[in-house]
Formats: C-alpha cells, sequence, structure tokens
C-alpha cells in the first residue's frame, strides 16, 4: 500500500545518476591518462632517449680516449718509455679511467631517463588533479601531449648541454713534463759537448743566404 | 457511557496514526542513513585497501632487484668497450715476457678495478631509483585517494539528501487529523468537525496527551468541552 511521503526522491535519484556519470567521466580520464602515459610506444621513447643520450657522451669520451692514448703513445716514446713498465702503469691508468668514464655514461644517460620518467609522472599527476577539477577526458589528452613534448624538449635541451669535460686531465702534466724532458735532453746534447756546440745543419733557403 | 466511548475510540485511533506515521518516518530515515553508512563503509574499505596496497609495496621495496639490474647495464657498456679501453696495453712491438706478462697483470686490474666501481655505483645509484619509484607509488596512492575522497564528499551529500527526503506520510497525517476532529466534534457535542480538526494537521503524539490533559492548542483541536472533562474528572 502507497502511503505517500518519501519526499524529494526525484531530486536524490537526480543526483546519484549525476553523480555516477561524473564518476565515469573522471574514471574514464583517468584510464585515458593511464593510457597515454604507460603506453610501449612511451617506454620505447625513454629508451630512446637514454640511448641517444649514451650515443653521446660515449662518443665524446671516446674521443678524449682516442686523443689521450695517441698523446700517450707519443709520449712515451720520446722519453724512450715505450714497453717498458712506466708504459703498462700509464696505459693502464688511462684504460682504468675510461672504463670509470664509461660507467659514468651510462650513470649519466640512465639518470636523465629516470629525470624524464620523473617530470612525465610530474605532468600525469597535474593533469589529474586538473580532471578531479573538470578537465574533460579530451582536453587532459591534448594538455597531455604538449606537456610531455615540452618534457622531452627539455630532457634533450639538458641532456645537449651536459658537458663531460677534460675526463683525461690528469694525463695533461705528463705529456708537459715529457715533452720539457725531451726538450732538455736535446738542448744538452746540442749544447753540452765536450768540445764545442755541434754544428747545426741548416737547409739553405732561398734569399736569405745570398 | 457508550457515547461517551466513539470520541474517545476516534481520539485514540488518531493518536495511534500519527505516532504510526512518525515510526514509520524515523524508521525509513533510518533506512536511508544505514544505507549511506554502509556506502561510506565500502568507500572507507577501498580506502584501507589501497593505503595496504601501497604499505605493502614500500615493504616490498629493496634497492636489489634495481642495483642488480643496473649492475647489468654497467657491465654491459664495459664489456662493448673493452676493445677500446686495453688498445694502449696492446702493443705492435715484440716486448719481452716481462712486458707481457705485465700488460696483462694490468688488464686484470684494470677490469678488477671496473668490476668494482659497477658494484659500488649500482648500489648506490639503486638507492635512488628506489626512492624515485617509491615517489611514483606515492604519488599514484595519493591520485587514487583523492578519487575515494572525492567519492565520500559525494556520497554523505547523497545520504543527507536521501534522509532529508524522506518526510512523513500526508494521507495519514490527513487521517488522523480526521479522527481527531471528528473526536473532538463529537465530544463537543458535534457540528464542530471542520472548523476545529480536518483543516489542522496534527504534528506529533503529543497532540493527545495536550487533549487528554484537558491542555490542548488553542485553535488547532479545539478546546475540549464538559463532556468530556466529565469522563476524567471526579
Amino acid at each position: 500500500m502507497c502511503l505517500g511521503g518519501g519526499g524529494s526522491s526525484k531530486a536524490y535519484d537526480r543526483a546519484e545518476a549525476d553523480e555516477a556519470k561524473r564518476k565515469a567521466e573522471i574514471s574514464a580520464a583517468q584510464a585515458d591518462l593511464e593510457s597515454i602515459f604507460s603506453s610501449p610506444k612511451r617506454e620505447g621513447q625513454y629508451e630512446d632517449f637514454v640511448s641517444s643520450t649514451r650515443g653521446i657522451l660515449q662518443e665524446e669520451l671516446d674521443r678524449q680516449q682516442a686523443d689521450t692514448s695517441r698523446n700517450l703513445k707519443f709520449a712515451n716514446a720520446r722519453s724512450g718509455l715505450s714497453g717498458g713498465s712506466a708504459d703498462v702503469d700509464s696505459n693502464s691508468r688511462l684504460a682504468q679511467d675510461y672504463l670509470k668514464n664509461i660507467i659514468g655514461a651510462e650513470r649519466e644517460a640512465q639518470g636523465a631517463g629516470a629525470g624524464l620518467r620523473s617530470q612525465d609522472q610530474a605532468t600525469k599527476m597535474s593533469l589529474f588533479n586538473q580532471i578531479m577539477g573538470g578537465l574533460s577526458a579530451t582536453q587532459a589528452a591534448t594538455q597531455a601531449a604538449n606537456s610531455m613534448s615540452n618534457n622531452v624538449a627539455l630532457a634533450r635541451s639538458n641532456a645537449l648541454q651536459t658537458n663531460i669535460g677534460d675526463l683525461f686531465g690528469n694525463f695533461t702534466t705528463q705529456f708537459k713534463e715529457n715533452k720539457k724532458s725531451a726538450a732538455d735532453r736535446r738542448a744538452a746534447y746540442d749544447f753540452n759537448s765536450t768540445y764545442a756546440q755541434r754544428p747545426q745543419t741548416i737547409a739553405p733557403v732561398a734569399g736569405v743566404y745570398g | 457511557m457508550g457515547a461517551a466511548a466513539i470520541p474517545i475510540a476516534l481520539a485514540l485511533a488518531s493518536t495511534a496514526t500519527s505516532m504510526y506515521n512518525t515510526n514509520r518516518t524515523a524508521k525509513k530515515q533510518d533506512e536511508a542513513l544505514y544505507e549511506g553508512l554502509r556506502r561510506q563503509s565500502d568507500i572507507d574499505r577501498k580506502t584501507f585497501l589501497r593505503t595496504g596496497e601501497s604499505i605493502g609495496k614500500f615493504e616490498e621495496s629493496g634497492p636489489e632487484e634495481i642495483s642488480a639490474d643496473l649492475s647489468d647495464k654497467y657491465r654491459k657498456q664495459i664489456r662493448l668497450k673493452q676493445g677500446q679501453a686495453f688498445q694502449g696495453l696492446d702493443q705492435p712491438i715484440d716486448l719481452s715476457d716481462e712486458a707481457v706478462a705485465a700488460s696483462g697483470k694490468a688488464v686484470d686490474t684494470s677490469n678488477q678495478y671496473a668490476g668494482l666501481l659497477q658494484g659500488l655505483f649500482s648500489q648506490v645509484d639503486a638507492a635512488g631509483e628506489q626512492r624515485r619509484l617509491e615517489g611514483v607509488e606515492q604519488g599514484n596512492l595519493g591520485t587514487d585517494l583523492s578519487v575515494l575522497a572525492r567519492d565520500s564528499d559525494a556520497q554523505k551529500y547523497l545520504t543527507d539528501l536521501r534522509v532529508r527526503g524522506v518526510q512523513r506520510s500526508p494521507i495519514l497525517d490527513l487521517l488522523a487529523a480526521g479522527l481527531g476532529g471528528a473526536s473532538t466534534g463529537l465530544a463537543g457535542g458535534g457540528g464542530g468537525i471542520a472548523a476545529s480538526g480536518l483543516s489542522k494537521v496534527p504534528g506529533t503524539p503529543q497532540s493527545f496527551y495536550n487533549f487528554a490533559s484537558g491542555q490542548g492548542l488553542p485553535g488547532q483541536y479545539g478546546t475540549p468541552t464538559g463532556k468530556l472533562f466529565s469522563l476524567f474528572g471526579p
């Protein structure tokens, strides 16, 4: 038997329906956002970014190592140390420095990747908060794409600005010392003979000596 | 005595109807409140579960796996660059056996050094990466909790709306008023039904007690007259 009463159930039903709709919209937007930020494509982009950063750093590292190795070879040869224990020691030191810097480059690359992931995570959270505040799923997707593009640009810019510096600077002193020693030996040979200065062989140059 | 019993029966029926309506309304409000609390409790349970899930992840979180992963990555790069690293120790000229042995030993020493650094750096970096991943989990937890908090607020609002929406049955109130009016009319000699009772709506069962004690509300139910007083009086 219906005795009436119960009052504004229509208002309640409408409010409940509205709330259910709002919940569904938020869930959908959240799922969209999650799929954007957790897609395999995005994972691939992170890997590419790490790989590129590693490539830039290793390229510079390899170049410096090749230069230092060449200089070391000539420095030891100039000093007559080639094949000796000093040669082995200095090359061993160079190898150790190089391997240490290889790990350093990999750390830098992994750190850049982690930084990019953190930036994207912050973007995701920010967008989600905006969704809670009324941002639609479509607007969120657009903003997500823009923000992530900015994040990548910033991270790339940071990676390119990374100056790994003079990684084998400790060998520079040795090279200078070797050159100075070689010059001293040459001077001693030329000027400190028992009798007099050794005659210098000067190539005739047209126009200078007549 | 028989004629006097009719107004009393009507008055009792009026009061009973009004009480029934009041109890029925309170019961419906209780049910609506209970339903709201049950839904709220579901949300609370989800919140506890979600928080517990994150706490479980934090408990299980450790640097070992991350460290092993990073160590593998560092080792891979070291292996890739071994040739270039030791080219200075691979002399193209004939060397003495001692020099060859020294070069071999230098390669071993350098590899050990790289292995040591690889292990140490991977442990150092794993701690930071572990915190970063925990931060991500914390962020996800915060996001989920904010959704649940919002659901909870919405549910509270809906419960309030539901409880406020439960109202007394106007049909039962009308019936109670009719019975009360009839009772008053009969007790007062008739003729005053429309003026004193039917057009008024009693709100609570208090009307009966006021009526019975002779303290009826003037203008609402009509003031009982001598016949009824004589029933209760000495």
